[in-house]
């Protein structure tokens, strides 16, 4: 009995969070609805409007941008950072975690300093790379950057500490096991569970990310969608922002699409390392 | 093969690291203006800013040009600094792009740019208002950085019902009269706050310290050499003054132009007036929908000011700019400016076209039927020359962030001294 | 018997020195073309006085000089960037860990859906996002004021008071990434092997006692991998204040942080001077001074990490 109420109050709490976050999140959708000054009224309009077919016609007729372009080169940029993140933060990782060489400990901090960089400061040299390398307009140039980040080697190497067992691997090394092989054979199966978040926490990234491609990507039709979502409407000296909502919710679409396919993949690793009863 | 990219950017790195004193750019005027045959297929790139409203004519240009290919980039939020960026960088930037006056100033700088004098620019000179040609030159005017796209002559929106409140007349002409001078307007303020209780302008920056400066003459914040006179010069100190007593006496709403409250403030009435060029009031009827009929349009305190619009710049980096600048010639010209205003509303900056008939029978019905097309050309002849030099807006920013303290009590004179301890500070880094 | 062993052995060291080098390699080439440079970049331009057009004045340590002993703002931008760390980072941290423990339970049906909701924060635009913040916060219109003064009280200045404007900004802050550590949490939780709790239930341990024995400490290194990137991330804070003080109150007070520089954090700063100010040489000794002080509190942190574990 006392367990049923424990439950409940665990459920009740995480709707409170759920509603929290979603809130905003649903609001977004009603502005993209209606006009732009129905957005500021007081007291707030929480329902939606009607002008959802005339944006989306803006939005998919629109002369400056073809914005199912730009979602594809998004998609191009957003899963080949994600595949390459994954194979060279586990690679890296795995190395720091379990293998023995000089200057391991040096070249840890070394990672763990690079991700206390501020990444605004790098701007107008990482753009002088990019003009010589005559990457501009070109995916490479948002791509290459992101392959591989402090972020995720570090985020691996804690995973592999904690779930690949030593013991694990000088048995696999007993059994003749070369290096890459421990790291395919006996890393990658258990790990897959960090595989799953750090691939999510990375795609998204990479498909939100706005400042460096706007920087890089110049030409219309090698827009990012983040960068298109404020090309959309050039006529006034301001932003119609129920537009840019509505651009938002296009945008977001396939993140949701996404996340909800590999959330089942995610949950099955959840439910292996849960607290069973 | 995966490793391969790595140590060619190693490289690469290494290579550039060794040539960092050659980033800064200097490019060979010679080389980069390449002339080409008239039937080459050529490509410009053209770096564009939401709002001056030219695209339609950009596709005629390229339909009447067949060889011309236009690719028109926009990056709103970081215009600035992309452009900043290519230029430092010495590649990347387009051929032609666009900057608004707040800008420019600082992006005059003669290596960076192309002397449209050289292809014959100070020709076009006479039919454009002059005080937007000289924001495009240099101090001397030998220099011409850019063309002027639209204008922002500012005129008084004003709320009919809180001035009949208020017991004063409401017709227009009056209006004008009422607020003929600065210190007509600050008693006009006095008096709608006394029978209505609401206050007279939106904030102390906008509503009174920007378009007072703009009034100050040619030289305020600099002399014509760029060095600093922002403390020695009477009209800046005269501008402070009025907007801190404005603040002072409670005639600011303190909902600044372009927040939330503000937006919310022009459809519900919270101020009496507001100064607006001819591309506010597109932003009015966007975010107020509600408020039509409610807001007309007189003349402002002092004249009139010039608040916005842009010019079109071609950058040395360019490999075509004879033919940048046959565009922006021809883009620009008093019967493109005018077809733009038919269409999106942008006040154009050559004054032969206000004689159109077509241009001055133009009445707004937004705004109670105001005769836009009488009121705004009056207002254009009546602005006068305006600071463009050195960096404008890292002083207008400082006031903008000081006069709200003003409007919450802080005293002004101390503000006032620390705020120019805090500029000469600042340009000094 | 004996020199096959040594020689296994030295086998192993070679090879694992290799592989070693190997795997990270990707990592450092990348960092060294587009972290390090723009590092070095950096500190040689920190030492100029350089509008990005003009020429550049060699002025030694000027910039780092006038900094430490002639500019508050400085100081201020630092002390506002700690305090919205502060008032944000701590309790996301916690909330994350409760809720990543309460939707690691066996019993939650509907994890994905849970852990999808309390994630899309961070997928939110943030353009959408600072537009709502704002119409919460707004001070004449907002719907905090707006439920305030229906319960008759006083409107609070959420624009002008540096307290409230920065509680709004940490706020933010908390909303956006609460998601984002849950789900590293989460995580977490899941390379603890199960059946230490089995063993600890057979032994009559309570779930309270489970989570403090078993849970907490073998949670420790993802807490501080948390508490590491939310650190960094929070202060290098820039985007989420900028953007919501654009739509709060306009331009002028995006730029500056609030009338009274009340959310100008550190890199605000930085960007205000390059880019308003147009002194790229003294921002750059800005970016400097900031990457020092965040390796300053990196050591200070695992130093008192170390203590603790003792």
């Amino acid at each position: 009995m006392r367990n049923k109420t424990g439950r409940s109050i665990v459920y009740v709490l995480l709707l409170l969070f759920v509603g929290f976050s979603v809130f905003p999140f649903y609001w977004m959708s009603v502005i993209s609805t209606r006009t732009a000054g129905e957005i500021s009224a007081i007291p707030p309009k929480v329902f939606y409007g009607s002008r959802l077919a005339e944006n989306f016609d803006k939005i998919f007729n629109n002369e400056n941008v073809d914005f199912l372009r730009t979602m594809g080169n998004t998609a191009i940029i957003a899963i080949s950072i994600t595949v390459s993140m994954l194979l060279l933060s586990s690679l890296a990782g795995f190395a720091f975690a379990r293998l023995n060489f000089t200057g391991k400990g040096f070249m840890l901090l070394f990672v763990l300093g690079t991700l206390m960089i501020p990444a605004q400061l790098g701007i107008i040299p990482q753009y002088l790379i990019i003009t010589k390398l005559q990457w501009l307009n070109d995916y490479r140039a948002v791509i290459v950057p992101g392959m591989v980040s402090a972020f995720g080697v570090f985020f691996m190497r804690q995973y592999i500490e904690a779930s690949v067992p030593n013991e694990l691997v000088e048995a696999g090394r007993i059994d003749g096991c070369r290096n890459l092989q421990l790291y395919a054979l006996i890393a990658v199966p258990t790990i897959a569970p960090a595989y799953a978040t750090l691939g999510i926490l990375t795609f998204m990234g990479a498909w939100n990310d706005y400042l460096w491609p706007s920087i890089v990507m110049k030409s219309n039709e090698m827009l990012t969608v983040q960068v298109a979502l404020l090309r959309l409407d050039t006529s006034s000296y301001f932003q119609d922002k129920s537009l840019v909502m509505a651009a938002s919710v296009m945008a977001t679409l396939p993140l949701f699409l996404i996340f909800l396919f590999f959330n089942r993949q995610f949950i099955a690793g959840v439910t292996d390392g849960a607290v069973k009863g | 093969m995966r490793m391969k990219r790595p140590f060619i950017m190693l490289l690469a790195a290494g290579l550039l690291a060794g040539s960092l004193a050659a980033c800064s750019s200097s490019n060979d005027p010679s080389s980069s203006d390449t002339s080409e045959n008239a039937n080459t297929p050529v490509k410009l790139t053209y770096w564009n800013t939401n709002g001056p409203g030219l695209d339609g004519l950009i596709k005629q240009y390229q339909e009447e040009n067949k060889n011309i290919t236009l690719d028109v980039q926009i990056d709103e939020a970081n215009h600035k600094q992309n452009l900043l960026t290519a230029l430092s960088a010495g590649s990347g930037a387009p051929d032609i792009v666009i900057l608004t006056v707040d800008d420019i100033p600082q992006f005059k700088k003669e290596d960076y740019f192309y002397n449209l004098k050289d292809f014959g620019a100070d020709a076009l000179q006479k039919d454009y208002l002059d005080s937007r040609w000289k924001q495009g030159t240099s101090a001397d005017g030998s220099f011409i950085f850019g063309i002027p796209t639209d204008s922002g002559p500012m005129a008084m929106m004003y709320r009919t019902q809180l001035f009949e409140q208020a017991g004063l007349p409401t017709d227009r002409e009056e209006v004008s009269k009422l607020a003929a001078t600065w210190d007509d307007y600050f008693k006009l303020g006095e008096t709608i706050k006394e029978k209505t209780g609401k206050p007279l302008t939106t904030d102390a920056f906008f509503g009174a310290f920007l378009p007072k400066i703009q009034q100050g003459g040619e030289f305020t914040f600099f002399d014509k050499d760029g060095n600093l006179t922002m403390d020695t010069n009477p009209a800046v100190k005269e501008a402070w003054d009025f907007s801190a007593k404005l603040a002072q006496v409670g005639l600011t709403a303190q909902q600044p132009d372009f927040s939330n409250d503000w937006k919310v403030g022009l459809d519900t009435g919270d101020f009496a007036t507001m100064f607006a060029p001819p591309w506010m009031l597109g932003l009015v009827k966007q975010n107020a929908p509600n408020a039509k009929g409610k807001w007309d349009i007189a003349m402002m305190p002092g004249g009139s000011a010039n608040w916005g619009g842009s010019f079109l710049l071609i950058p040395k980096q360019s490999k075509h700019a004879k033919e940048a600048y046959a565009f922006i010639k021809w883009i620009l010209a008093p019967e493109q400016q005018l077809s733009v205003y038919e269409s999106n509303g942008n006040f154009p900056s050559t004054p032969g076209v206000y004689k159109d008939e077509g241009f001055t029978s133009k009445k707004d019905n937004f705004f109670n039927g105001a005769p836009v097309g009488e009121i705004y050309p009056k207002a254009a002849e009546q602005v006068t020359l305006m600071d463009s030099i050195n960096n404008w807006s890292a002083i207008t920013n400082e006031i903008g962030q000081q006069l709200p303290n003003v409007e919450k009590g802080a005293d002004p004179e101390r503000t006032w001294t620390e705020l120019v301890s805090k500029v000469k500070s600042t340009l000094a880094r | 018997m004996r020199t096959g062993q040594a020689a296994r052995r030295f086998n192993q060291r070679m090879s694992d020195h290799i592989s070693g080098y190997l795997y990270t390699l990707p990592f450092f080439a990348i960092f060294m073309v587009f972290g390090f440079y723009p590092m070095l970049y950096t500190i040689y331009i920190s030492l100029f006085k350089w509008d990005m057009l003009g020429d550049r004045t060699f002025v030694g340590l000027r910039n780092y000089r006038l900094l430490l002993t002639d500019d508050p703002l400085f100081w201020k931008s630092i002390g506002n960037t700690f305090l919205i760390w502060f008032e944000s980072v701590p309790f996301q941290i916690l909330f994350a860990i409760l809720l990543a423990v309460l939707l690691n339970q066996a019993f939650i049906k509907g994890k994905g859906v849970f852990r999808f909701f309390i994630f899309l924060p961070n997928i939110t635009s943030l353009v959408a996002v600072s537009l709502i913040f704002a119409n919460v916060f707004g001070v004449k219109y907002g719907l905090f004021n707006y439920l305030l003064t229906l319960l008759g009280l006083d409107r609070i200045d959420w624009a002008g008071d540096s307290w409230a404007t920065q509680l709004a900004v940490a706020a933010l802050v908390f909303w956006r990434y609460l998601g984002f550590h849950m789900v590293i949490q989460l995580a977490g939780l899941q390379s603890i092997p199960g059946d230490l709790y089995e063993a600890a239930t057979i032994d009559g341990a309570s779930k309270g006692q489970q989570f403090f024995r078993i849970t907490i400490p073998l949670l420790t290194p993802t807490i501080m991998f948390s508490t590491l990137i939310a650190t960094t991330g929070g202060l290098q804070l820039f985007t989420e204040p900028f953007t919501f003080m654009s739509d709060l109150s306009g331009a002028v007070a995006a730029v500056n942080g609030g009338t009274n520089n009340q959310v100008l954090t550190v890199v605000m700063y930085l960007y205000k001077t390059a880019f308003t100010d147009h002194a790229f040489g003294y921002s750059s000794a800005i970016a400097n001074l900031l990457l020092v002080i965040i390796l300053l509190f990196a050591l200070f942190n695992s130093l008192l990490v170390g203590k603790l574990r003792r």
